[in-house]
């Protein structure tokens, strides 16, 4: 084992300097005289080298700003100033009791009638009209928010990208990137970000984002339970076969349903407050004016 | 003897230029329906709206016409299956339809390749409207900055939110 420590560690020191694209780790090994089982470890702790290649929150914030052009670009957005500054509104109290509560977040509302929401890398968060439109008060809004918000701060999106073969360049070439966004690698970065938005991420993260979602609407004060009624709501269109599209993104609601109970036991919440806030949520939702 | 030559060469040629027009007749009449270009098909609702009773649903590729569209829906009927309904319209794409100038270009070169067994024109498409909320290909995603620089400049106010967060009794 310790004959075997040595050139694990020399080659895995050497690959993380090196902008290797592919790496041929079972000729190493053979060069090494390592057997199969230690050439295998020596190519999954390369993996976790190359996950290591650091994304600074500038360079998440150049990376969401495309990803979220995109996403305004397929779907268009919806112009209602009313409900968008309800939507900031809400959106920054959660953020401001999240665990990034300094990263700027940006919120609006997509011009589709489909229940669905995004979260770009960056904090540029998404929430569709027919994802406000399901929601029945104001908490329930908040659990969607809440959920994406999630998403940004554990970086679901980035840790994706981080263990993906295009950060195995290293990362000077992957600052390089960031830098130039008319370059290749920028562009394949930001379709990997798109096409995990788009294709879903994996049922892990979704899982983790209901969780996490839970703590944020407790912390801001608002009755968490109202992320358990929204995943009934899903339910409830899935059965009438009103969320095709979301199913494809998103894991079985009644599954994360069951998920959420069981963590909701072992999570630090406080009492469900009761706090729906139905008559704000109706009054800035369905009015055409300003309540305050 | 050269004109037993010359009228056989004339006989070769006209029936090289019927052949000819015949495959670029053929090709010219391909490219002009509709298509479902959702990657996982779409689902066809009673009415333009997504809370409407889904009465189908058709897979990608499937051909289809358009009848009508409203505010971002497309009434379509499809042959096979039978179905007629509405749907998001961003999942319909039109194949590409060249000017008439084109098409007959394009025909001659597929018509050419066809006789010479080359590879004929890659077909393309153009998506109608706004896409709906179809999975994947991203990279062919259209951009809007704008957008995003609309949505930079929305930034609320310390004091908004917190007013927001008093007015309903939420933790500070």
């Amino acid at each position: 084992m310790k004959r075997n420590l040595l050139p694990l560690l020399l080659a895995t020191a050497l690959l993380a300097t090196t902008p290797a694209i592919a790496f041929d780790f079972n000729s190493l090994g053979d060069a090494l005289g390592l057997d199969k089982e230690t050439t295998k470890r020596l190519e999954e702790a390369a993996k976790v080298v190359s996950a290591l290649v650091p994304i600074s929150e500038e360079e998440e914030k150049i990376l969401g700003r495309d990803v979220a052009a995109r996403v305004a670009g397929r779907f268009g957005i919806d112009p209602d100033q009313n409900r968008t500054y309800y939507l900031n509104l809400l959106g920054t109290a959660l953020a401001q009791h999240s665990d990034r509560p300094n990263l700027g977040y940006h919120f609006a509302i997509l011009n589709t009638d489909d229940v669905n929401a995004y979260s770009c890398p960056g904090g540029y968060i998404f929430v569709t009209r027919g994802a406000m439109n399901m929601a029945q008060d104001e908490a329930e809004l908040a659990a969607i928010l809440s959920h994406e918000i999630a998403h940004v701060t554990e970086k679901h999106i980035l840790k994706a990208l981080q263990k993906s073969k295009l950060m195995q360049v290293g990362s000077e070439v992957a600052a390089e990137a960031f830098k130039n966004q008319g370059s290749q690698l920028f562009k394949q970065m930001s379709d990997f970000a798109t096409d995990a938005l788009f294709k879903g991420l994996s049922k892990e993260d979704e899982f983790d984002a209901d969780r996490v979602s839970v703590v944020y609407l407790n912390r801001t004060g608002y009755d968490y339970l109202a992320m358990n009624d929204v995943l009934k709501l899903l339910d409830a269109r899935r059965k009438r076969g009103m969320t095709k599209v979301l199913a494809k993104t998103h894991p079985n609601p009644t599954v994360r349903l069951q998920q959420l109970t069981a963590a909701e036991r072992t999570l630090p919440l406080d009492a469900p407050t009761g706090i729906r806030l139905k008559q704000r949520f109706v009054s800035y939702t369905q009015s055409n004016k300003n309540p305050s | 003897m050269r004109r037993i030559y010359v009228e056989s060469m004339r006989r070769w040629l006209i029936l090289c230029f019927a052949l000819f027009a015949a495959t670029c007749h053929v090709q010219a009449a391909e490219n002009d329906s509709y298509y479902i270009g959702a990657t996982y098909g779409a689902d066809i609702h009673a009415s333009p709206t997504s809370d409407s009773r889904m009465v189908g649903h058709l897979d990608r590729l499937t051909n289809v016409n358009i009848l009508q569209r409203i505010r971002g829906w497309a009434e379509i009927e499809s042959g096979s299956p039978k179905l007629r309904g509405w749907v998001i319209e961003g999942a319909v794409r039109q194949r590409y339809q060249p000017s008439s100038s084109q098409k007959a270009r394009s025909s001659f070169f597929s018509g050419f390749a066809r006789w010479f067994g080359g590879n004929e024109p890659q077909q393309q498409t153009a998506v109608l409207g706004v896409r709906g909320l179809e999975e994947g290909d991203a990279t062919g995603t259209a951009s809007n900055p704008q957008a995003v620089q609309w949505m930079e400049s929305l930034n609320v106010s310390q004091d908004e939110v917190n007013r927001f967060i008093r007015d309903g009794k939420l933790n500070p």
